[in-house]
């Protein structure tokens, strides 16, 4: 009887190791729709087969998963680049609505009322409505430029507001994988859910910044941000901080400064994010803000049109005279602005408080003498004052187009990114998603296999019977 | 210890199916498709070789000696060992096919699990 207790045992073995490998078939049906987990395929190494020592051979589980790191590597940079696309799209949208080309938008509205009530004064130009006309112009421009500066003051707010949330969000993915590296270092064999959990907290990363993954002793990962900052290293998380940059030094010291990126010791790593949609905001916060509204290190080209517009209009007046018989008076001028901020023209260009109506100057003293000379001057700023050899309208245009080609150029890329996306999701799950029918087909071929041994075992039974029966 | 008689020859067919049958339950300890069609064949074998023991036996007019029949006794008892085996093998596998039909294809009218229909998939770029 020992041999059959033995016996038994040993074929309890195995169906205990036909049920781990049952469960793995119940893991992968029922994680088939879970984010991050990767097909486990039941693998069972024998035991030896010692009968001398009482022994009678036996399994060792042996599960692996299909994970494959290429594929998940790929699914990440692909993600990145799409986080990095997408999140361009959203900042630039409220941009393209400051920076619109149609006649109705303030800007172009207000400049070409402003040059069209020029127009209409010249050929009246002691006319008292034509002239109140020109200040009412003038005040619609100075308000349009106001608003588009205090618009992009609030855009540049609201992107220091989600480059901060989205380095916390990355602080906080870190802690999560630091606590999945945690759960990996205490368990004595890998657990399929912990490392779907892991890495889908690494895909989750990847869309906010550009995140490089190795794995480590015992099978915890290390995140590299850009490839060189170390995230998080094993049970250790090297959180990530956003400051404003240092602006001595500076060309405009009192500008806006950049936004920057310090790692766990303070060291500036902004230039490190590359993609993701941390590099989009920080793209659209450091880059294109700048160039537009101003900050530290460049003037910004609304502000460069604001005090071009102001100055040219200021100069003519200054040319032109009150009165069209000697004594001339020359007129005062219409706009002010900031001039001690090269980064604030915009936002404080107003009209002259001190300018009144009779103070316009329409008269170009010549010789010769012309009445409304200096107000068709004016009128005909639009095309003959230059700023980087482009009229005023043509230099708005140029920031128009800059946003508009930013922003079409972000919806392409996000467009093909999602394609490029899908496509390493797809390879992905090819090589590590499970497939229900793939778990019926193995199941039913075992079942069929073990049918058909089944059935012999009976005809084995009768011979053996029929042996013992021999007298 | 075959000693060359029908007697040692059918001992001797008895050990070999022994020691198939140590194989066969290797094999099973690997739950595999190929694993189970190996054992299959195996067990082809055993019962080959039973059969030749028992030819032997009658045709000899030969009686088990108590040492032989003991060694049958036990190879009986691990065939019993094998019954039972593939018989929760086949419930385990029944039961989760159960499973994986109706998540795969939901139930039929009568409550029961849907039948797959497996199919080749196409998938097409460009």
């Amino acid at each position: 009887m020992g041999n059959l207790f033995s016996a038994l045992g040993s074929a309890g073995d195995a169906l205990k190791a036909f049920q781990s490998a049952l469960d793995v078939t119940q893991n992968n049906v029922t994680n088939a729709n879970t984010p991050g987990y990767a097909k486990q395929v039941p693998g069972l190494d024998s035991l030896s087969f010692q009968p001398e020592n009482g022994l009678l051979g036996g399994v060792k589980e042996n599960t692996q998963d299909t994970r494959n790191e290429f594929a998940e590597t790929a699914v990440r940079q692909q993600t990145s680049l799409l986080g990095q696309f997408q999140q361009l799209q959203t900042s630039l949208a409220p941009l393209q609505n400051v920076f619109d080309v149609s006649a109705t938008s303030p800007i172009p509205m207000a400049l070409n009322q402003l040059f069209q009530s020029f127009s209409n004064w010249s050929a009246n130009p002691g006319n008292a409505t034509a002239q109140t006309a020109v200040l009412s112009a003038a005040s619609q421009v100075s308000a349009a430029f106001q608003q588009a500066a205090k618009q992009l003051d609030s855009i540049r707010t609201s992107t220091d507001n989600d480059i901060k949330s989205t380095v916390t969000q990355i602080n906080q993915d870190a802690a999560l994988i630091q606590s999945y590296n945690a759960t990996i270092a205490r368990g004595s064999t890998p657990d399929a859910g912990v490392d779907a959990q892991l890495h889908n907290a690494l895909e989750s990363l990847s869309n906010l910044a550009d995140v490089q993954v190795l794995r480590g002793n015992g099978n915890t990962v290390t995140v590299l941000l850009g490839g060189q900052t170390p995230l998080v290293i094993g049970q250790q998380v090297n959180a990530l901080q956003v400051q404003p940059e240092n602006t001595t030094g500076a060309l405009n010291p009192n500008g806006a400064p950049n936004t920057q990126i310090l790692d766990s010791s303070g060291n500036d790593i902004t230039s490190q994010i590359t993609s993701g949609s941390l590099a989009g905001l920080l793209s659209v916060r450091n880059n294109l803000l700048p160039s537009l509204a101003g900050g530290a290190h460049q003037n910004g080209d609304l502000n460069t049109l604001a005090k071009g517009l102001a100055d040219a209009v200021n100069i003519q007046l200054a040319q032109g005279s009150t009165t069209s018989t000697p004594p001339f008076q020359a007129g005062a001028g219409l706009f002010t602005y900031d001039a001690t901020s090269a980064t604030a023209s915009a936002a404080t260009l107003a009209v002259n408080p001190a300018m009144t109506a009779s103070q316009l100057a329409p008269v170009d003293p010549g010789p010769p003498v012309v009445s409304n000379g200096n107000a068709l001057k004016l009128a005909a700023l639009d095309s003959t004052s230059q700023i980087n050899g482009l009229n005023l309208t043509q230099y708005f245009g140029s920031l128009v187009s800059r946003v508009g080609n930013a922003a079409s150029t972000a919806d392409t890329q996000a467009t093909a990114q999602q394609g490029l996306v899908a496509q390493a999701k797809n390879l992905r799950q090819q090589l590590s998603g499970v497939s229900l029918d793939e778990e019926a087909i193995r199941l039913v071929q075992l079942q069929r296999s073990y049918q058909a041994a089944s059935r012999i075992v009976s005809v084995v039974d009768q011979l053996a019977q029929t042996l013992l029966n021999i007298q | 210890m075959e000693d060359g008689t029908a007697y040692g020859d059918a001992r001797a067919c008895i050990h070999a199916a022994k020691a198939q049958m140590r194989e066969v339950r290797d094999l099973l300890s690997k739950p595999s498709t190929e694993s189970a069609e190996r054992s299959a064949t195996l067990l082809r074998e055993i019962e080959i070789q039973l059969g030749c023991a028992a030819a032997i036996l009658k045709v000899s007019g030969t009686k088990l000696d108590l040492e032989m029949r003991s060694e049958v006794e036990d190879l009986q008892e691990q065939v019993a060992v094998l019954a039972q085996f593939f018989a929760e093998a086949d419930q385990l596998l029944s039961n989760w096919l159960r499973v994986v039909r109706t998540r795969r294809a939901g139930y039929t009218d009568q409550g029961q699990a849907a039948p797959l229909v497996l199919v080749n998939r196409l998938t097409v770029e460009g």
